[in-house]
């Protein structure tokens, strides 16, 4: 297969993600709008939120800003591949960010479950499968940058 | 101090040891050579190559903990989660399904820490972009998304489902990144050809 050919196969692959990412991040945006629906009800004074109510409905809010944060770096990586530049800082950055963000958010979540537990005596296990993805992506992301590092070092070199 | 956290010091003074030997070669030399750099991707291989070992030993004990009833470090019982409300401290509890399953997923979890083990002998061995290298890392892909549906059938069997669906789409996301790096692998392999 000719190289334009791979490389048109791989813009088209990236154009249909990144169509689905940006959905995802009107998702999260609403998400995070709709965690917030409970409290309007407080200021209205209309009704009044259990503790742990109010404490699940303000972490969801929160949560949804990191869940959007990891959405974006992803819809970057694939505004990049879309444009057609394939492997380079910034490209390779973004995935790398989005590793980032998904550690944060692993931590974020096992916080918000393990203070529940203590403050409302809810049972909590832990979860290492997000963990072990955003690891997967930041080794991925390293990995692609020494690549590109050492291929630029080999075609200085003369 | 148990055992427990003498195990514990010594793993962070093994990762601390190992990242303090890679890391400042970048930061002190920021103009290192192809070589520094290779030596770096294949020590880092190498202390990856550790942890693995280390991660299955204590994997494979904590497994025979449970059949065999032995304490694990502090614990008196090994103690399975399955989801919140449903956790085992020997075989015996397990209903069969649940058992079953759960043990279809270890064998899993064997074949991702020996797909992890191969992928880090390979750059430990400097072999960076090989078919190999690629094949193994679109196998990750394929255990994070197994590994979800493995945990989603376990979750179902005591009907008590709360699973996040990242490990499903980072999946799906490092196939796809394998199958670039698959493709650039080609690309180079014809450029190479060309006279």
């Amino acid at each position: 297969m000719k190289n334009f050919q791979n490389k048109a196969k791989i813009i088209k692959v990236s154009k249909v993600i990144r169509a689905v990412l940006y959905a995802g991040l009107a998702l999260w945006i609403f998400a995070f709008f709709a965690s917030l629906v409970p409290f309007t009800s407080i200021l209205g004074g209309t009704q009044q939120l259990y503790p742990i109510q109010a404490y699940t409905w303000s972490g969801s809010a929160l949560m949804c800003v990191f869940y959007f944060m990891v959405n974006l770096k992803l819809f970057s990586f694939f505004e990049r591949l879309k444009q057609g530049s394939l492997f380079n800082v910034q490209t390779v950055g973004y995935l790398n960010a989005a590793g980032k963000w998904g550690i944060a958010l692993w931590l974020y979540d096992d916080l918000f479950y393990g203070l529940r537990t203590l403050c409302f005596q809810v049972k909590m296990t832990f979860e290492f499968g997000s963990l072990f993805s955003a690891l997967t992506l930041i080794f991925v992301a390293w990995l692609l940058h020494e690549a590109q590092e050492l291929q630029e070092e080999q075609e200085l070199t003369v | 101090m148990d055992f427990f956290c003498i195990l514990t010091f010594i793993f962070i003074l093994a990762c601390y040891s190992g990242f303090s030997r890679l890391w400042p070669k970048t930061r002190t030399n920021p103009a290192t050579t192809s070589g520094a750099r290779l030596k770096r991707i294949q020590d880092a291989g190498w202390w990856l190559q550790l942890l693995m070992v280390i991660g299955f030993l204590s994997w494979g004990y904590s497994l025979l903990a449970f059949f065999l009833g032995w304490p694990f470090f502090s614990e008196a019982h090994v103690r399975i989660v399955v989801s919140e409300h449903h956790i085992y401290t020997s075989p015996a509890d397990m209903p069969g399904k649940v058992l079953t399953f759960w043990l279809i997923k270890m064998a899993w979890c064997g074949f991702g820490y020996g797909v992890m083990f191969s992928l880090f002998g390979l750059y430990q061995r400097g072999v960076l972009y090989s078919a190999k290298n690629i094949q193994h890392i679109r196998s990750l892909g394929y255990f994070l998304i197994g590994n979800w549906g493995l945990d989603s059938q376990l979750q179902s069997s005591v009907r008590d489902v709360q699973l996040s669906t990242t490990p499903i789409f980072i999946g799906l996301l490092i196939i796809f990144v394998s199958w670039i790096m698959d493709e650039g692998r080609k690309i180079q392999e014809e450029q190479a050809l060309t006279v």
